[in-house]
């Protein structure tokens, strides 16, 4: 494992890491979280494109004032200590709770579709194996697993052939029939594909080419919300409304429409090579939850004990005796929101940055 | 992680011998008649004779099962017999002097073949090598046969196998670098290398990894092949090995780097890729298409070894909504008579595969193919016949066995027999889910594995583009100007391009 | 890592031991349902039929057949787990069958959608209605055929042929009739002798129940009108001169292509069909000589004629009984204004004015004039 140069991350890692950091499971209910504007839902990842291209750019020039610090030492930099490392573990509940919800999702939709007979308990510890595993690497690791990641799953895309062979066609046509409540309220429950676009604040630094770092996120952004367009408009044409509503893992059913000689139920390996996708996303919140821990505890030094700890915790989170209320709370509410202020936070940050650079030249 | 700790172990073991090397160096000893008869009694292949030149009193020492006598009889004694007025070092054209004061030196030369001269009187030594022994002749390579191609393979004497690599590159820009190796064997290490166009940086570090190893000695080349590897812990092996000449020639020309041990005929190759796993020098030799057809095939086999049988478990035992309706009546009919469930079914089975092949590689070459035909026919239908597996499993075990043969390289073959158990075992605990989550270990974990430094997985991880011109695919030989971006070769093209 | 190797193989293989200790059924111990017929019981559970395949070699016959009354289709296979030696299980159930009873009665959304639920029920899994009882239907020996779930699930999987049925899957089904425009339709299935089914005819769905059927000849336009596709061969009785003589045309239909317009307007409906046909002639007993363009220009217009008197009286059955199989509604929604929901489709289309229009071609005519 390359330990040697500091930066490390060239363009294509730098493009399947944000490609990989949306997304994950959450693929799976997209369609059904967008449902509540109907069959128009195929518009929303036009919208989350012109979002993801205007919130990257206070966090990308964040990034590029301070070119070697991630957003842990940014924080204590900008904030003052104390108060910095107050928001630091903040960060770091807000990763631990993304791996969480990501492998609780991933496991929970094996467990009910193709290991109906088993608790979670096993599938979360292997994945948890596997995730360590990666994550022990360091980025450059996770960087190559997302590329792996990507080429692994892309090909399932031809598999959308079927639902666009039995579609009707006339669902695609855009009737604006909700208010504007109902799509923000969509674009609130599919936010969670979308979360992971904060974590260039954290692996920035580690970029080779950082001038052109917008650029390849972009790409990888882009990249994904092709696929994602193609879920929406594959759910659309194939789905009626109640059906969207009332699914709860529409992509499933996209993948039971296909017909195979050789082979039925083709869903099942779909489930299962989606976990390439789902690790891929999990080891970079893990990685960043690290480097989190890192920051708080031991000034951050790289400590691997720290990155079992997590993943012991993240894992208890998962298939620990935790109330199923609880657990909901925590991954539809506090995540998401904690999510949209990571999004916020470069803003204010550079703000003070600003603020900070002119007292500084005053003085 | 793994690194350090295999950093951190050799580390030790150098200190330990360098703590080894300071008690012995304490006191050197000189060399004398008493001091030679002590360290070399109970040898009873030893010859120490006192002859007398030109009335002088020397002792001729030598290894007679090292040295033939008309050897001896050419270089040494007629040329003391003619000697005349000459002093004995003018005579022997060939000898050099020795270090009285280095007994250690002398042993290490009498016991490499050479004839030693001690002069009782004056207190000096000659050395002469009359290092003859017999030796096997260029054969074919039995193991890696083509049909296409130079038939010759190195051989276990150094020279020879170094010989047949000058014979083909005539060029100041080869170099060889010999370091004695083992501290019980005093064998020696070659490591071969074109200058003008291997990275220096690969060079140095395999000579500082050669130079830092110390081991009492290895007695052939894949084991200190995997001294030399970046993860021993790993199932692949992460550098190339052969012992045909023209592969050899190739990577060198590549820009490779070649590392060749005395007493062994294979040569290791630094680095290597996971692809070059898959590849063999006829590769080129055939049309590009039939090279092309040939590679994909070898590259989706081992994907299909290590996933067939285990998909079968995993189906059977977790997925049987997977099934065409055809299929399922066909497998359920013949399953209905087994009594194993399926992953111990596939597991017997294969260990009787495995246990033949096993046989056949021990036993004499007649018998084992016997066995091999009897075992395979007379095991599979009467393991149906006795309900201990499904015909359709022998077919797929057959096939399995087959493909994790293809792979070119031995290692790597046996690498996938032994992932296929890991696939199997999580194929039956947890079904496609565990294949899948083994997979991505796997996959992982060859991303992570590197070859002197660089990725093993390349170009499949993108170094250079023009890398997927040699890869699955073999694009005819106008468009492969390049080395390929493993070795980092200092100079990026085989042929001027035409603009140029 | 050495450790971590370590605990992953020592974790692997405390499953295997969990998983002897459970015994993980395998594929012989699981009875695959293939089909499940449902019917009408008294005191409203409905009685259910399921059939499976028996791979044992020593078994006489090659499938199990088990009737039991319960309330919900799950319910139905534990209780076939009982009486079996195998464990039911839904995972290879490719036909469910209603009896026409039960559809027109009861209603099948309620079995459809706990079907739906199941993920191990695949949801390409067919649906079709059954004339008469089900367990007749069922336990029949249809000794010619092959295993009776073999024999329904490649009757009901398409084929040019029978281009003129539907083929409804689950999936289909539940988003026909959950749409807010179209209704679904499904193959109607019967007994013809002892040994052999047919699907005879189309059951036309409102909503969940069963309202009507459509012959085969209409059902095959209607085809036509759903998608641009391939259709079956479609025969003709033509009156060619007007002079009461019957000439027959079988046309194998290449390709159909159709066009739907609408004003849009609830008020005052109208609708215009445009159907495109063109085929190869491969019977024909009348006497134009089908080398000369006008004789064949004539042809094609009687045929034209006939289509569209088929299609009006489809159409016309269709508005009678307020249902919309078609899907024309997804032309009017695009164009309609007005907040849209089933029942003021249905109202819409029962008061709509339809204009068809047919243009048919006769691409070839065989090696025959």
């Amino acid at each position: 494992m390359d330990k040697g140069k500091f930066k490390k991350l060239n363009k294509y890692h730098v493009i399947f890491l944000t490609n990989c950091s949306l997304g994950g499971m959450y693929n799976f209910s997209i369609s059904h979280n967008l449902s509540t504007v109907g069959h128009n839902l195929w518009l929303i990842p036009f919208i989350y494109f012109i979002l993801a291209t205007i919130l990257l750019i206070p966090m990308l020039r964040l990034c590029s004032h301070y070119p070697s610090d991630t957003l842990y030492v940014i924080n204590e930099k900008l904030v003052g200590k104390w108060l910095g490392k107050g928001v630091n573990v903040l960060i770091l509940l807000y990763a631990i709770f993304q791996v969480a919800s990501e492998t609780q999702l991933h496991v929970r939709i094996v467990q009910s579709v193709t290991l109906p007979n088993y608790t979670i308990l096993f599938t979360t510890i292997t994945y948890f194996l596997v995730m360590v595993c990666i994550v022990n690497g360091g980025i450059k690791s996770i960087a190559r697993f997302s590329m792996l990641a990507f080429f692994m799953t892309v090909w399932m895309g031809y598999y959308s052939q079927w639902a666009f062979g039995d579609a009707i066609f006339t669902h695609l046509f855009p009737r604006i029939e909700q208010g504007v409540s109902h799509w923000i309220l969509a674009m609130h429950q599919g936010s969670h594909t979308m979360l992971g676009l904060s974590l260039i604040l954290f692996y920035y630094p580690y970029i080779t080419d950082q001038k052109k770092a917008y650029k390849h996120t972009i790409i990888g952004v882009l990249l994904y919300i092709l696929l994602l367009l193609l879920i929406c408009i594959a759910s659309v044409v194939y789905f009626s409304t109640w059906q969207l509503e009332n699914l709860l893992y529409p992509l499933l059913n996209l993948y039971q429409a296909v017909e195979l000689s050789n082979v039925e139920r083709i869903e099942n390996l779909g489930i299962t090579l989606y976990i390439f996708l789902s690790l891929a996303k999990a080891s970079i919140f893990l990685w960043v939850a690290k480097k989190g821990l890192d920051a708080v505890l031991s000034k951050h030094k790289n400590k691997t004990r720290h990155l079992y700890i997590l993943s012991v915790v993240s894992a208890f989170i998962v298939a620990g005796p935790i109330p199923n209320t609880f657990q909901r709370l925590a991954y539809d509410n506090w995540v998401v929101y904690a999510g949209y202020v990571l999004f916020l936070l470069p803003i204010f940050l550079l703000m003070l940055h600003k603020i900070k650079s002119r007292k500084g030249s005053s003085t | 992680m793994l690194w350090n700790w295999f950093k951190k172990s050799i580390n030790k073991t150098i200190s330990q011998q360098q703590e080894n090397q300071d008690q012995t160096s304490q006191a050197p000893e000189r060399v004398t008649v008493e001091s030679l008869k002590n360290k070399l009694k109970n040898i009873d292949d030893i010859e120490m004779k006192e002859i007398s030149i030109k009335g002088e009193k020397v002792f001729l020492i030598y290894l007679s099962t090292l040295t033939k006598s008309s050897t001896l009889q050419d270089l040494v004694l007629n040329p003391l017999n003619n000697i005349g007025d000459a002093t004995p070092k003018e005579v022997l054209k060939n000898s050099t002097d020795g270090d009285i004061n280095d007994l250690q030196a002398s042993l290490h030369d009498i016991m490499s073949g050479y004839s030693v001269l001690f002069f009782v009187e004056r207190d000096a030594l000659l050395k002469v090598n009359t290092f003859s022994v017999e030796e096997r002749s260029i054969t074919t390579a039995e193991n890696e046969t083509t049909i296409l191609g130079p038939q010759d393979s190195f051989t276990e004497s150094l020279m020879t196998s170094l010989s047949l690599i000058k014979r083909r590159i005539h060029s100041p820009n080869l170099k060889t670098t010999l370091i004695p190796m083992g501290t019980e064997t005093n064998d020696t290490v070659a490591v071969v290398y074109m200058e003008n166009i291997a990275n220096k940086e690969n060079v140095d570090r395999v000579l500082y990894r050669i130079k830092n190893i110390e081991y009492q000695g290895f007695v052939a080349l894949p084991l200190l092949k995997q001294a030399l590897e970046d993860k021993p812990f790993s199932p692949f092996p992460q550098h190339g090995f052969t012992v045909r000449t023209d592969y050899a020639v190739e990577s060198l020309l590549d820009g490779r780097i070649i590392v060749m041990l005395n007493g062994s005929p294979e040569v290791a190759i630094l680095p290597a890729t996971f692809i070059e796993m898959f590849i063999t020098t006829e590769d080129h030799y055939n049309r590009w298409t039939t090279a092309s057809l040939i590679r994909a095939i070898r590259l989706g086999g081992f994907f299909v070894s290590i996933l067939l049988t285990s998909t079968y478990v995993s189906v059977l035992t977790f997925h049987p909504e997977m099934l065409p309706p055809q299929l399922l009546v066909t497998l359920s009919e013949s399953r209905a008579q087994v009594f194993f469930p399926p992953v111990l079914e596939v597991l017997v089975i294969e260990m009787v595969i495995e246990i033949l092949r096993e046989a056949g590689a021990r036993m004499p070459t007649k018998i084992g193919q016997t066995i091999g035909i009897v075992g395979g026919i007379v095991i599979g239908t009467a393991a149906v016949e006795a309900g201990l597996a499904s015909n359709v499993l022998i077919v797929l075990v057959a096939v399995t066995a087959l493909l994790s043969f293809i792979p070119p390289n031995y290692l790597m073959s046996n690498g996938i027999r032994f992932i296929r158990y890991g696939f199997i075992i999580a194929g039956g605990s947890l079904g496609i889910y565990g294949q899948a989550i083994f997979f991505a270990w796997m996959m992982n974990h060859l991303s992570n594995l590197t070859s002197l430094g660089s990725p093993f997985m390349s170009p499949v991880i993108p170094r250079q583009w023009t890398d997927l011109l040699n890869s699955v695919l073999r694009a005819p030989v106008n468009f492969l100007v390049t080395r390929s971006g493993m070795s980092r070769a200092k100079k990026q093209l085989t042929r001027p391009l035409d603009e140029e | 890592m050495k450790i971590k190797l370590v605990i992953f193989i020592m974790c692997i293989s405390l499953l295997t031991a969990c998983n002897i200790q459970y015994e993980q059924p395998t594929i012989e111990n699981y009875g695959m349902v293939g089909v499940m017929g449902i019917d009408v019981s008294d005191k409203g559970k409905m009685e259910i039929t399921l059939t499976l395949p028996q791979p044992e070699k020593d078994a006489e016959t090659k499938t199990q057949v088990y009737t039991t009354k319960v309330n919900s289709p799950h319910e139905a296979l534990m209780e076939g787990s009982t009486i079996s030696e195998k464990i039911l299980s839904t995972a290879q159930l490719r036909v469910i069958l209603f009896s026409e009873e039960f559809a027109r009665e009861k209603g099948v959304w309620e079995t459809l959608e706990n079907l739906y639920r199941d993920p191990r029920v695949g949801t390409n899994t067919y649906v079709a209605v059954v004339k008469g009882s089900m367990k007749e239907f069922l336990t029949k020996d249809y000794t010619d055929k092959p295993d009776i779930n073999r024999y329904l699930n490649k009757l009901l999987e398409p084929t040019t042929i029978t281009a003129f049925s539907p083929f409804t899957s689950i999936h289909q089904f539940i988003r026909q009739s959950t749409n807010r425009v179209s209704d679904p339709m499904v193959p109607y299935l019967e007994n013809v002798s002892n040994e052999s089914m047919k699907i005879s005819m189309v059951a036309l769905f409102k909503g969940e129940k069963m309202v009507g059927t459509m012959e085969r000849d209409e059902a095959k336009i209607v085809e036509a009108l759903r998608k641009n596709q391939k259709i079956a061969d479609i025969s003709y009785v033509i009156d060619e001169n007007n002079n009461e003589e019957r000439t027959k045309v079988i046309i194998n239909f290449v390709r159909s292509r159709r066009k739907i317009k609408s004003n849009g307007d609830p008020n005052n409906p109208e609708i215009f069909l445009h159907v495109y046909l063109s085929g190869a002639v491969i019977d024909y007993t009348g006497e134009l000589n089908l080398e000369i363009q006008e004789e064949r220009q004539k042809l094609e217009e009687k045929l034209a004629e006939q289509i569209e008197g088929r299609i009006v009286s489809a159409i016309n059955t269709f508005q009678e009984l307020e249902i919309d199989p078609i899907g024309i509604g997804h032309y009017f929604r695009m164009k309609d204004r007005s907040k849209w929901d089933k029942n003021h489709w249905n109202d819409v289309f029962s008061r709509a004015t339809v204009t068809t229009h047919v243009e048919s071609r006769i691409i070839t005519t065989g090696t025959l004039r």
